[in-house]
């Protein structure tokens, strides 16, 4: 059974939102 | 006045983004959002917020009812794959390309848990050179690897 993987969870980012600061 | 408020929310959103923490993200987008309704980059941050916080229904639903967010297949694909949806994230992951890595991976978790062990061990198997010249830790692709290659006999 494999390893339940989060990598791609790591994976999930925010946007850049520097434009807005 | 409104616009100073909206700068505000954003500078919130924009500090709980760089602290992690989600749950005031999810609130400092919903307040951008009551001042800048369908703000992109908001309801971005919003649905990834979401996602961290592991309220993957609302996610897919805030990614469906949304045309700015038809982009976030990926993220779609992985809230139906944290819920256990397969058909649904095999389905949505079918538009991306087979090249990026992370889509690549969780095609090959998806196929994994469906059984189909002969087509998730191919996968599985390309994305371990990436990861190796990235120096990342490898042991749990190595393990899914080798777990795909014993099942598929
Ligand atoms: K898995």
């Amino acid at each position: 059974k494999p390893a339940l993987f989060d990598l791609a969870f790591n994976a999930i980012e925010y946007p850049d939102v520097s434009a807005h600061a | 006045m409104a616009a100073d408020a909206a700068e505000e929310a954003w500078r919130e959103l924009i500090g709980s983004i760089d602290k992690d923490n989600h749950e005031k993200a999810l609130e400092a987008a919903n307040a951008v959002l009551k001042l800048q309704p369908n703000e992109p980059d908001a309801l971005r941050c919003k649905a990834i917020s979401l996602i961290h916080l592991s309220k993957f229904a609302d996610a897919i639903a805030l990614i469906k009812g949304q045309a700015a967010l038809s982009g976030m297949v990926f993220e779609r694909a992985y809230c139906h794959y944290r819920l256990n949806e397969l058909d649904p994230a095999f389905e949505a992951l079918k538009g991306l390309s087979e090249s990026d890595e992370k889509s690549m991976h969780l095609r090959a978790q998806l196929l994994y848990r469906m059984g189909r062990y002969s087509e998730c061990a191919p996968i599985y198997e390309k994305l371990l050179p990436a990861a190796q010249a990235r120096k990342e830790p490898l042991s749990e692709l190595k393990t899914n690897y080798a777990a795909a290659v014993a099942s598929s006999g």
